[in-house]
């Protein structure tokens, strides 16, 4: 029997079990490394209802690739919003920016469209809209809708502000020329200017067809007006027929305007006539005052300027007018009743620019003191309707601009046609007063009076003596003719009395003469005197 | 005191005792042939008015003397008013010269007028007769035609007998001219 000697080594030699362990410690800390490595973000989402979230289930897409799904469900600690813990995939750290928007996809039936029809089949997902903001947010608000415009969409957003909410609403298309060039995103009224802002979007290339110039109207319904030419019908497309939508164009005569900014505010109008009473975006406000009647004159009335409309009035001043004059104290006075009216220096072919509103500010300046007057003209003489003109007038009265509030006043002066129109009308107040009933009544006594006297008279006529009258008068005719025959040429009373005249103006003649002698000679009637004998003609030989 | 009475009463008789100058009248008429006959009346005419220049109205016929006054002769006097010789002697002349009657009143009631107004009709001192007048021939008020007549004619003698055929020749002159636009 053989025995083995065990032997014994000094122990310098490495163990090959241990390659296990350092093998399973390797590849732990590469799969920790790894998984460090490739393990995407956890951000958080605060929806308002956890309506469609499933922790497990939901998953988060961009463009329909999955992106991450959620992992946890809780509800904030205002218990009035639902907290979602994402797990999201590393290739979405890039996307998550300041303004990342997320919002859920269900599916949705609305008034103009249906979507997400498909999660009906897959369950409801959170849709990731990448922004550009900063990066480092991992907090989030989802929208409650989905955006109808993708945040990296190209185009011009803009916002609009409308007197009334009309018929558009969020959605709604937005057209140029009847083609769907954007939509309506979002409304929104204010309760303190009493306004209506919409924010429409419109999409690239259409962009560029929005200007410093351009008017947004509404174009919902179907618009029907009469007029002298018959009826004209006015829609947008289909969906604005039917939903309500926004156009916008040029309006004829205006020039074409600058490039807009994202944000830049428009006007919403009602309808395009509206547009064409209101075309034009610049224009100064005067104050007229006028000593007379205004009776006629109504805001919305054309102000002329040889003819040409240039503004219209926009309202009677009573209230300032009347705080102005208690505040000086000069009621009861009958003071002058401003109109404000509104001059837009595009109606005169200027561009529609701050630049010819400074044109035209400078013309009035220089009008006035050249007898540029405003004066109330009457448009229409049977409706009675009145219009601001302003013409010069280099004979007027010297005047200058003058200040009402915040306002100039332009000086107005009387027309011949007003000051006409009152005399009228004060001709017309007169016979208005005359006591037309006392006189008719007046007039009907004496008539009565008259009828009375003719009676008498036609009693008077018939009576025997009156009729005899006649017969009577002829043989007083008869006797005057024969008497006025006596005074003839050839009868004997008249030669003689022509023979009586002729001897006194013979005596006469002699008295004449013996009034000269006396006036000459006065001691010819005492003394003799031999008067001189006449010159005698002579002939010569 | 009764002596001078008496004396001066003397005076007065004495200056009454004066031999008065006897006045001579002219008449104007024209020469008129003695005949009896039935007067035949122009018809559609008669003799109108018969105007003088005032200063032509006076008894006395006028004589200009040298130096340019007018002097009415005191012994030489028309018999009756120029104004109503002139009228008869132009009525009777005219009717000589035409060989119709004119009458003072017109025939008929459209007949024409024939109105005379004399401007001038005086002597002159260097033996001159002056006539200047004016005629016209009107209907109804309304002036036809008019005319002018200004001639002088010389005396024959000197005196006022010859003044007097002087100025009765020119009136003859003017009646002859206005009885020439009368028809015959």
């Amino acid at each position: 029997m053989s025995t083995e000697r065990a032997e014994i080594s000094s122990g310098g030699k490495f163990s090959a079990v241990w390659f296990i362990p350092i093998l399973a410690l390797l590849l732990g800390a590469y799969m920790v490394v790894h998984s460090w490595l490739t393990e995407g973000p956890e951000i958080e989402i605060t929806f308002a209802t956890a309506n469609g979230l499933e922790a497990g289930k939901t998953k988060v897409k961009y463009r329909s690739v999955d992106m991450g799904v959620v992992e946890k469900v809780r509800l904030g600690e205002d218990l009035e919003s639902v907290i979602a813990t994402v797990k999201l995939e590393r290739e979405a750290l890039p996307m998550l920016r300041e303004d990342t928007e997320f919002w859920v996809v269900t599916a949705r039936v609305g008034v103009g469209n249906i979507s997400g029809l498909d999660t009906l089949l897959s369950g409801a997902y959170i849709q990731l809209a990448p922004g550009t903001g900063a990066e480092g947010t991992r907090s989030f608000v989802a929208l409650e809708d989905p955006p109808l415009t993708p945040t990296d969409a190209e185009g011009l957003r803009l916002k609009l502000v409308s007197d009334r909410a009309a018929s558009v609403s969020t959605g709604d298309s937005v057209l140029y020329s009847g083609y769907k060039v954007g939509r309506v995103e979002s409304e929104h009224f204010d309760p303190q200017t009493r306004k209506v802002h919409y924010v429409i979007f419109i999409d690239a290339p259409f962009h560029t067809l929005v200007n410093s110039a351009v008017r947004f109207w509404d174009v919902s319904g179907v618009s029907i007006s009469a007029g002298a030419d018959g009826f004209n019908v006015d829609t947008g497309s289909l969906d604005t027929i039917l939903l309500g939508g926004v156009t916008f164009g040029v309006p004829e005569g205006v020039q074409a305007g600058t490039p807009v900014e994202h944000n830049t505010q428009f006007k919403l109008h009602d309808s395009y006539e509206s547009i064409l009473a209101n075309p034009y975006h610049h224009g100064l406000y005067y104050v007229v005052k006028f000593n007379h009647s205004i009776k006629g004159l109504l805001p919305g009335a054309p102000v002329e300027f040889r003819g040409i409309t240039i503004g219209s009035v926009k309202r009677l001043m009573l209230k300032e007018s009347l705080s102005q004059t208690m505040k000086m104290g000069a009621e009861g006075h009958g003071e002058a009743i401003p109109v404000l009216i509104y001059i837009e220096p595009a109606r005169m072919e200027l561009p529609d620019s701050a630049e010819s509103v400074d044109i035209m500010r400078r013309s009035v300046e220089v009008g006035v003191p050249n007898g540029m007057r405003a004066s109330m003209e009457s448009g229409n003489l049977l409706t009675g309707a009145k219009y601001i003109g302003i013409d010069f007038y280099p004979d007027a009265e010297p005047a200058e601009i003058g200040q009402f509030l915040n306002y100039q006043t332009v000086p107005t002066i009387d027309t011949g046609l007003g000051q006409l129109q009152q005399k009228v009308s004060a001709i017309l107040g007169m016979i208005a007063d005359l006591p037309l009933d006392q006189t008719v009544a007046s007039a009907n006594a004496a008539l009565a009076s008259l009828d009375e006297t003719l009676d008498g008279v036609s009693a008077l006529l018939e009576q025997d003596g009156t009729r005899e009258l006649p017969a009577e008068l002829n043989r007083t005719m008869e006797d005057l003719r024969a008497t006025l025959q006596g005074l003839s040429p050839d009868s004997e009373v008249y030669r003689s009395l022509n023979s009586s005249l002729l001897r006194l103006n013979r005596t006469l003649g002699n008295l004449e003469t013996v009034t000269n002698t006396l006036a000459t000679q006065p001691n010819a009637a005492i003394l003799p005197s031999r008067a001189p004998s006449d010159p005698e003609p002579e002939v010569k030989q | 005191m009764r002596i001078l009475a008496t004396l001066t009463l003397a005076a007065l008789l004495a200056a009454c005792a004066g031999q008065p100058v006897e006045p001579r009248y002219y008449l104007l008429r024209g020469d008129v042939p003695l005949d009896n006959r039935q007067l035949t009346p122009a018809s559609g005419y008669g003799l109108g008015a018969v105007v003088l220049a005032p200063y032509i109205d006076q008894q006395g016929l006028l004589l200009e003397t040298t130096d340019g006054t007018i002097r009415p002769a005191r012994q030489h006097l028309w018999a009756e008013p120029i104004i109503e010789g002139a009228r008869i002697f132009l009525l009777q002349e005219i009717s000589h010269s035409s060989g119709k009657d004119l009458l003072p009143l017109p025939a008929g009631g459209d007949a024409a007028l024939i109105n005379v107004r004399i401007d001038q009709f005086h002597g002159t001192s260097d033996g001159r007769a002056i006539l200047i007048a004016y005629w016209w021939v009107s209907r109804d008020g309304e002036a036809l035609a008019g005319y002018k007549f200004a001639q002088a004619r010389q005396l024959d003698a000197s005196g006022y007998d010859a003044l007097a055929r002087a100025q009765k020749a020119l009136l003859t002159d003017l009646a002859r001219e206005i009885a020439a636009i009368i028809p015959q």
